[in-house]
């Protein structure tokens, strides 16, 4: 019932009155600023992310990333996808469908309503949101499973975390609650996560381990039993007494039909010894776990540089570089004893390339050999290091120092790498195949190399400057194109009509405080022509409404 | 079809300018009885001269038949008049000495407006666009836009009138989209009819429905190009005249006699502040910006920004001051 007094002061109001007040409600909804979207500020240098078939850009100034794809032509299209607030990391997907977007939320955390970190995984294709997980610690660094099951979620040199703290995601099941294990410390925190393959066990089943290298030991978790307590190894000190300290880590399954013979090896700085973990049968003391590791040292000849499994004639060893004796060492792990393999050259970083060069793991390894201090690279060829191991390496003078080998992805051209210098103004194609490099010259030192997802094409850009190749890796013929404004980024994707698309991005500073933009030039990625590329200007504001 | 649909009437409110009426077109010097007879509306007569009142009765007289009881001369009963259409006089005001035609007690308050048909307006004038195209160039929802306008009473009758009335509203907002700066500059152009209610003499509401043609140019300052992106309205493509889209104003409002007036005596020019208020509506466009065709320092080929849309609707208010003439 309504009060009377109410009723009796109401009739007081003249209708002019009511009148005027109806008419400021309305014209006061209709007032309020824009959102603040329009206010926000672009981030440079702007971080984007190669997928197959688009490109995220990460905002953190809108807490969003942003997806460019290209449906057909010279056509590009924006969509935004929403992260969580403080974008920390962004990572491709290891077979690039999906990038995953971890963020640290509000921190700290004043209120229940404040937003808690997550990883967020958007997929490429569609541009949406395809999991978010939520976390309960801010942490920053992300490892990705190469299989793309796990992503691992560590503290990478954050404050007011617990370092030692690792949180499991099963990438598989977007409804996956992560799973937060806490390694047990002894003074070290992790420093680089490493998923192996597929290991056998003794009592016959098969687990893959992640890996956890900290300032001063090894931990292995089993990722088939997150609740199981992890194994640290304890690294022996170095010769001068210092704590050993992991720089890499091998794995290898071993003889597919001993399931007694997976092994764990860790490269030491400053060390000569390599350390070997055996995960052979468990003992009494085991704890329920399916292994026991056992830890044997090698000694080597002096600090190796880098360290893999191969299968040699001799069966499966553990090969080390030692640039300091212009050396290569095996070590056989089961005995550790060790052979030498002498090189013309300080070869100090290798990578094997049996199935590139067409031959068969199960039989002999080949392995690429280079090195940042010396010209030339060379072809390690396992399957004859036991009878003439003088003869098992063969060296090519290519003119420069090779600081990086990548590889080409896909079954067409998997046979051929390019091999980069940090300082050389050209940069070489190797053929497996047929063992011939070809050189490619450049006009300046600085530029940076990218292979396109589908294997077919490499790009080659010196990031400020308009000038961009395209090397057609079948025929190697090179395509240069000077756009019209400074690129910072070559992105090579598939188009919706299956074609692809070339995007090659620029950003400059505004005239405002706080304000970048973001601008493509789109080619069409196989035949690469500026007379009829089409220029996108202003990205960053796409997608704003 | 609705865009053509106000195209069309626009364009015959703009070809069908207030033309003067018979009585309007006839001069000055033109017999006064010809412009009534030309209305075909009955012919007033002449009133009397207003007569001293009857004396009173001898005697107390109670019923119907009792005379008026008047305290001062009391003015002739109004003359019956044909529709005022604007300056036009009728006989019976051309009869009148010219100084003393608005003052005429007999004229209703409209006929006494439109007695200085024409009408000169400067003000501004305000509107909210709530509607998101306007984001990028505006930190809050209010457009507000200088205004000239400009209207001519043609009818007038007790105490209604009708005007036409044109307005040029023109202003901008700079802001910036995330730090690129940007401007939309709008020009309106409205014509329409007014219908006004007289309750006073110096005071009067009134009622407007105005199609309205609208120019919006949008501009951004992108900066990975170095260049200015344009949007232009694109509804109507008028040649020299550029581009526009169309809409209307629907407004009520009320105008006071500042100035003119003391008591009943008028001078040559009146001042007029008025007020109102309503809707503006405007056709959504896309808001594809792009450099000029024109520009050099822009890339080859430079695909349009895509904004989405942009529809200038929403509330509006205008104050204006204005002599009538």
């Amino acid at each position: 019932m309504q009060d009377p007094r109410f009723e009796e002061h109401a009739d007081r109001i003249p209708w002019w009155a009511r009148c005027a007040v109806s008419l400021a409600c309305l014209l006061g909804a209709g007032c309020g600023d824009r959102p603040s979207s329009w206010d926000a500020e672009v981030d440079v240098p702007v971080q984007t992310v190669g997928l197959k078939t688009s490109v995220a850009v990460v905002d953190p100034g809108l807490d969003r990333v942003l997806l460019l794809s290209a449906p057909s032509g010279r056509g590009l299209e924006a969509s935004a996808a929403p992260v969580g607030k403080n974008v920390v990391s962004a990572q491709a997907s290891p077979d690039l469908d999906s990038v995953f977007v971890l963020s640290r939320g509000v921190q700290p955390r004043r209120n229940p309503e404040d937003e808690r970190p997550s990883l967020s995984v958007i997929d490429g294709a569609s541009g949406r949101v395809s999991a978010r997980y939520t976390l309960t610690d801010p942490l920053q660094g992300l490892a990705l499973d190469p299989q793309g099951r796990w992503a691992v979620i560590f503290d990478a040199g954050g404050i007011v975390v617990n370092p030692n703290e690792l949180i499991f995601v099963d990438v598989s099941d977007p409804d996956a609650e992560p799973v937060s294990k806490t390694l047990r410390s002894f003074g070290g925190r992790p420093e680089r996560l490493t998923f192996t393959s597929e290991l056998g066990m003794p009592d016959g089943s098969r687990r893959r381990f992640l890996i956890a290298e900290t300032g001063q030991d090894v931990t292995l978790i089993d990722l088939s039993d997150l609740s199981r307590d992890e194994v640290t190894i304890f690294l022996p000190k170095t010769p001068s007494g210092q704590i050993g300290r992991p720089l890499e880590v091998a794995f290898h399954d071993g003889a597919p039909d001993d399931p007694n013979d997976a092994r764990v090896a860790v490269r030491l700085a400053n060390d000569p010894n390599v350390v070997l973990i055996e995960l052979g049968p468990p003992g009494d003391d085991a704890g329920g776990r399916p292994f026991k590791a056992t830890v044997n040292v090698a000694p080597l000849e002096g600090v190796p540089s880098a360290i893999d499994f191969v299968q040699t004639d001799g069966g499966l060893r553990l090969a080390a570089l030692v640039p300091g004796s212009l050396r290569a060492q095996l070590v056989d792990p089961a005995t550790t004893v060790v052979e030498s393999v002498s090189f013309q050259k300080p070869f100090s970083r290798m990578a094997r390339v049996t199935e590139a060069s067409g031959g068969s793991p199960q039989q002999s390894d080949v392995a690429l050999l280079w090195s940042e201090q010396a010209t030339g690279i060379a072809f390690w060829s396992l399957g004859t290091t036991s009878g003439t191991p003088f003869r098992s390496v063969d060296t090519f003078e290519i003119g420069i120092a090779v600081s990086d080998v990548k590889s080409v992805p896909g079954d067409g051209l998997g046979h051929k790498k390019i091999l980069e210098s940090a300082t050389a103004s050209e940069f070489f194609v190797l053929d497996l195949d047929a063992r011939q490099s070809f050189p490619m010259l450049t006009n300046a030192a600085g530029f940076e190399l990218t292979v396109a997802p589908d294997g077919f094409r490499a790009w080659a850009v010196r990031p400020g400057t308009p000038q961009v190749s395209s090397i057609d890796l079948s025929t190697l013929h090179p395509t240069s194109v000077e756009v019209e404004r400074d690129v910072i980024a070559v992105h090579d994707i598939e188009r919706l009509d299956r074609g692809r698309s070339v995007l090659l991005l620029h950003a400059a500073r505004g005239l405002n405080a706080g304000a970048a933009g973001l601008g493509a030039t789109v080619l069409d990625a196989q035949n690469p022509d500026t007379a009829h590329s089409r220029f996108y200007g202003g990205l960053m504001l796409g997608a704003l409404r | 079809m609705i865009h053509r649909l106000m195209v069309a009437g626009l364009v015959a409110l703009l070809t069908a300018a207030p033309r003067p009426s018979a009585a309007q077109a006839a001069p000055p010097d033109a017999d006064p009885e010809a412009a009534p007879a030309a209305e075909n509306e009955p012919q007033a007569s002449p009133e009397p001269e207003a007569s001293p009142p009857p004396p009173p009765p001898a005697g107390p007289v109670i019923g119907p038949g009792r005379p008026p009881i008047t305290f001062y001369p009391s003015p002739p009963e109004p003359a019956r008049q044909s529709p005022h259409f604007g300056a036009g006089e009728d006989s019976r005001l051309d009869t009148v000495p010219a100084g003393r035609r608005a003052d005429d007690p007999n004229l209703s308050p409209a006929e006494r407006v439109s007695q200085k048909p024409w009408l000169l307006m400067l003000g501004a004038r305000s509107m909210l666009v709530s509607d998101s195209g306007f984001d990028p160039f505006a930190d809050s929802n209010e457009l507000t836009q200088f205004s000239l306008g400009v209207g001519r009473s043609f009818y007038a009758r007790e105490i209604l009138s009708l005007a036409a009335i044109a307005f040029w509203d023109v202003g901008s907002r700079t802001s910036s989209a995330r730090g690129e700066p940007t401007r939309l500059l709008v020009h309106r152009l409205a014509l329409g009819p007014e219908l006004r209610l007289h309750p006073l003499t110096d005071l009067y509401g009134f009622l407007r429905f105005a199609p309205a043609l609208i120019h919006s140019e949008a501009r951004l300052e992108e900066s990975t190009t170095g260049s200015t992106y344009y949007a232009r309205s694109d509804d109507l493509d008028l040649n020299f005249l550029g581009s526009w889209s169309v809409g209307f104003d629907a407004t009520v409002g009320a105008a006071y006699e500042l100035i003119g007036t003391s008591g009943r005596h008028a001078g040559a020019l009146r001042c007029w502040i008025m007020a109102e208020g309503g809707y503006a509506w405007g056709t959504s466009g896309d808001l594809e910006l792009s450099p000029e065709a024109d520009d050099t320092s822009a890339p080859e080929r430079a695909a349009a920004l895509e904004l989405g849309t942009l529809a200038l609707r929403g509330p509006m208010a205008r104050a204006v001051v204005g002599v009538s003439f």
